[in-house]
């Protein structure tokens, strides 16, 4: 047994209870509300990442907020969809899809890089690589994100499309785990390229990899709620989320999230409009 | 023996142990090779183990393309295993995927590097472990397999010595000893029973020896014998004869063997004799007889014959040994003694004869000379014409009476020399007897002025004895002792009983004495000792010789002791026999 995770699962375990203390004591009879991931990252990096913003809700709305992680990405958009969530963190792709197929969920904020609620993905190759544009990865091999990952699989085969290159045109193509294996996967030389969000690609940019090409900007990540949500509760936490950049405490939130996150900002369907044309070409080729 | 023995155990020992040491040690160093290679075997498979359980989970994470789940797997395994010293996995096309050292540890092991495939790359693992705590085992096993080692070879050393020393070389040493003990034992016994039989035979050849010699001496004897010798069988076939026979008889040696001893067969011998001869000896018995032998020559010789069975083993008759000795010489020598003394006899005789005529045809004139001697000096008819005859008258009577006395004693001595003199033994009182004498021999000891003392004791018993002779013997005594005692001398006579009841009769006198030499030539018949004092009083010599012969007549004995100057003692013994009680029934009936 992982002696490490263990401990360091149970010191979040203790914080998180000590955290929501205050908050369970005006909130005694109501249940926790959920704050559902999908796993793009580790189920324990994720905790760990966001315990801290659980924590924040918890205080500002009066409830306790749990954080849950999905099995997998196809888990958390059913879950998302069929309003199992309190809270919900989707891709731009996974929410167009949710809101085609459920319904549109209601927007609570989105992620602020930099100050910009914009990010892109990244197609890179290994540094030595003799590949120096999209079209060039006709008959090599590919890794790419979770087949409903936005940023490491949607938009770099629209990426991919958009240089003449199919699918179907590549000697391989794999579908990994999450955006660290894929980054191994390239360094490591399994495949000649990959694809994962850039803010990914930013924190592994000591490796031996290069930007062979970088998406079109998209609107980040967002938070939604279910529908079922009290109007008063979702505007309290949209509210808490716009708010934390200003709180006290929410550099440490913010940093403990990590990347370049400046913040979280308010924001509307029709930023996730570009999400729908991509998908729109690339759903036939990804789910035939 | 002993010591050397123990000398070589040491040695041994010394080796034993010697070699016992280089063995443990031997086997000290290969249980430690062998365990540090046991160690390290287990290490590597251990590290081969783990090196197949990372590989095979690792590919297939990588098969996977699960990376971060097999850097996370590569990243827990040196938690999980805090032994793990590098933990590296490179990729076939050199990058390294993942890199662990622990540059703490002192000791490591050998690295080991395995290739792992998965789908169409390759990686290769490296593992090390630490090899402190195998390093800490060897290092612990050594000081324990030393300890072991030296405790090992102290105790089988000691056991060694124990067993070696005690079970098995003490109890030989001691049954050596014991064994040597009784060999010693044994050969002492050996050689006593050597030395006795050694002694037995020198005993026994010199018996053998001896029995030779004694046989040879003894044919030497027989045949170097003075005596004739001839051996003949139970059928009385001569076998042997001794030279002897030979110059006796006649016969040869050849002739008499094989002959019957009736060669030798006198005429004189009566027939009965030879018949008594052989039904003695054919008894088994000894025959002694004295008989006539014939010799070849028809001459003849006395013999001695004795002739003796001689007996086998079993004791049966073999052979008969006959012994003859020539005694012709000896019978002529007899029958002239028989001779001899049938004329000493016919001597004695006309002795006896002489000695009576003479003391009656002596005696006769004797006792006339005497008697008208006598008539003469009383003057019975009348007195004498001239005195010088009554001188003369006296001489006669004198010499008359000595001359009587003189044949009275030579008739006595002969009588008793001749056994012819007869005691007329009765009961006598010795006192009186002395009294009597004394009164006959008291003028003349007067005349000498010599004091004469008698037996004066009341007590005394009677005598059995011949009052004449033992009044004789008395007179005999008292003359002499007045005889040779000078003037104013002393004679005394006494009577005592001895412790066996003999009586002692003493006549003493303090006079001239004798020498021993003269007192042997007073006992001889007419042994009077030449002195001056003897010259003026003649004897007939012949008182000391009668009164011995007279007290032994009496059974008694007479024992003089003399002593020149200082006087002489006659000692008379009567037997006990002779001594009786004044009021014995014997003295009542005599």
């Amino acid at each position: 047994m992982n002696i490490r995770r263990v401990f360091r699962a149970s010191v979040l375990t203790l914080a998180l209870y000590f955290a929501l203390q205050p908050a369970a004591a005006f909130a005694e009879n109501k249940p926790p509300l959920v704050l559902g991931f999908m796993p793009y990252l580790n189920a324990e990096l994720l905790l760990e990442k966001y315990t801290p913003l659980a924590q924040y809700l918890s205080r500002k709305i009066g409830r306790t907020v749990q954080i849950h992680v999905a099995k997998n990405y196809a888990e958390h958009i059913r879950a998302t969809g069929e309003d199992e969530l309190d809270i919900s963190f989707l891709g731009g792709s996974p929410y167009v899809v949710i809101g085609d197929e459920y319904g549109l969920k209601p927007l609570l904020a989105r992620y602020e890089f930099d100050g910009a609620p914009t990010f892109g993905a990244v197609i890179f190759v290994a540094k030595n690589s003799p590949v120096q544009s999209l079209s060039e990865l006709t008959g090599k091999r590919v890794a790419f994100g979770s087949a409903k990952s936005t940023l490491s699989t949607q938009v770099p085969v629209y990426m991919l499309m958009q240089a003449g290159v199919q699918l179907r045109d590549l000697a391989a193509y794999e579908h990994l785990r999450n955006h660290t294996n894929v980054i191994l996967g390239v360094e490591l030389g399994d495949f000649d390229a990959g694809a994962v969000a850039e803010e990914v690609f930013q924190e592994n940019a000591d490796k031996n990899i290069r930007v062979l090409a970088h998406s079109p900007v998209l609107s980040t990540h967002v938070f939604v709620t279910r529908t079922t949500l009290d109007q008063n509760l979702r505007t309290r936490i949209a509210s808490a989320l716009t708010s934390l950049k200003d709180d006290p405490q929410g550099a440490a939130v913010l940093k403990a999230i990590g990347g370049n996150l400046s913040g979280f900002v308010p924001v509307q369907d029709s930023d996730y409009d570009l999400h729908r044309e991509i998908l729109k070409d690339v759903l036939p080729v990804l789910e035939p | 023996m002993i010591q050397g023995l123990h000398r070589k155990n040491r040695q041994v020992f010394a080796a034993v142990i010697a070699l016992l040491s280089v063995a443990i040690s031997l086997a000290s160093m290969y249980i430690y090779d062998q365990q540090k290679q046991q160690l390290h075997n287990s290490l590597s498979r251990k590290v081969v183990t783990e090196l197949d359980l990372i590989g095979s989970v690792l590919t297939d994470a990588m098969l996977r393309h699960d990376y971060s789940e097999g850097r996370r797997l590569l990243a827990d395994w040196p938690i999980n295993h805090p032994d793990v010293v590098e933990l590296t996995v490179l990729m076939d096309n050199g990058v390294t995927f993942f890199a662990y050292r622990n540059d703490q540890v002192d000791k490591a092991s050998p690295s080991l590097t395995r290739d792992f495939r998965y789908a169409e790359r390759t990686l290769s693992i490296t593992l090390c472990h630490d090899a402190t705590e195998v390093s800490t085992t060897l290092a612990q096993l050594s000081r324990n397999l030393l300890i072991a080692s030296l405790a090992v070879m102290v105790l089988i050393g000691a056991a060694l010595w124990f067993i070696l020393f005690r079970w098995m070389i003490k109890p030989m040493e001691q049954e050596i000893s014991r064994q040597t003990h009784e060999l010693r034992k044994s050969h002492d016994h050996l050689e006593e029973q050597v030395l006795e039989r050694t002694a037995s035979l020198a005993n026994e050849v010199e018996i053998r020896k001896r029995a030779e010699q004694s046989l040879r001496k003894l044919v030497r004897v027989v045949d170097q014998s003075p005596i004739m010798v001839f051996i003949t069988d139970t059928e009385g076939i001569i076998e042997y004869v001794n030279p002897k026979f030979e110059q006796i008889t006649g016969y040869s040696r050849e002739e008499a063997i094989g002959a019957n001893p009736s060669i030798l067969k006198s005429p004189d011998t009566p027939r009965e004799v030879h018949e008594d001869l052989w039904n003695t000896v054919l008894a088994g018995k000894e025959w002694r007889h004295e008989i006539k032998d014939l010799c070849k020559d028809g001459s003849d010789f006395w013999a001695s014959v004795h002739i003796t069975p001689i007996r086998d083993k079993n004791g049966d008759i073999s052979h008969f040994a006959s012994l003859h000795e020539d005694i012709t010489e000896r019978k002529q020598a007899e029958l002239e003694i028989e001779n001899a003394r049938r004329a000493a006899e016919l001597s004695d005789k006309a002795k006896t004869e002489l000695l009576a005529n003479m003391s009656h045809e002596l005696r006769t004139p004797l006792n006339a000379i005497i008697g008208f001697a006598e008539t003469m000096r009383h003057k019975v008819f009348g007195p004498l014409a001239n005195p010088k005859y009554e001188e003369y008258a006296d001489f006669i009577h004198s010499s008359g009476s000595h001359l009587l006395e003189l044949i009275n004693d030579i008739l006595d001595v002969s009588a008793i020399e001749a056994g012819k003199l007869t005691l007329r033994e009765e009961t006598v009182d010795v006192t009186e007897i002395c009294a009597a004498t004394l009164e006959i021999i008291r003028p003349r000891a007067h005349e000498m002025h010599i004091e004469l003392t008698g037996i004066d004791i009341p007590d005394l018993p009677l005598l059995r004895a011949d009052p004449l002779r033992l009044k004789q013997i008395f007179i005999n005594l008292l003359c002499n002792a007045v005889k040779f005692t000078p003037e104013n001398g002393a004679v005394s006579c006494n009577a005592v009983l001895d412790q066996q009841g003999n009586m002692i009769l003493s006549v003493m006198d303090n006079g001239i004495g004798m020498t021993s030499e003269e007192l042997v030539k007073a006992l001889d018949t007419f042994g009077q000792v030449d002195s001056s004092l003897s010259r003026k009083h003649e004897g007939t010599g012949l008182g000391l010789p009668l009164t011995k012969g007279l007290v032994e007549l009496h059974g008694g004995e007479m024992e003089i002791a003399s002593a020149p100057g200082k006087g002489t003692t006659v000692l008379l013994h009567f037997p006990s026999d002779r001594v009786l009680e004044v009021d014995s029934p014997q003295n009542q009936a005599v």
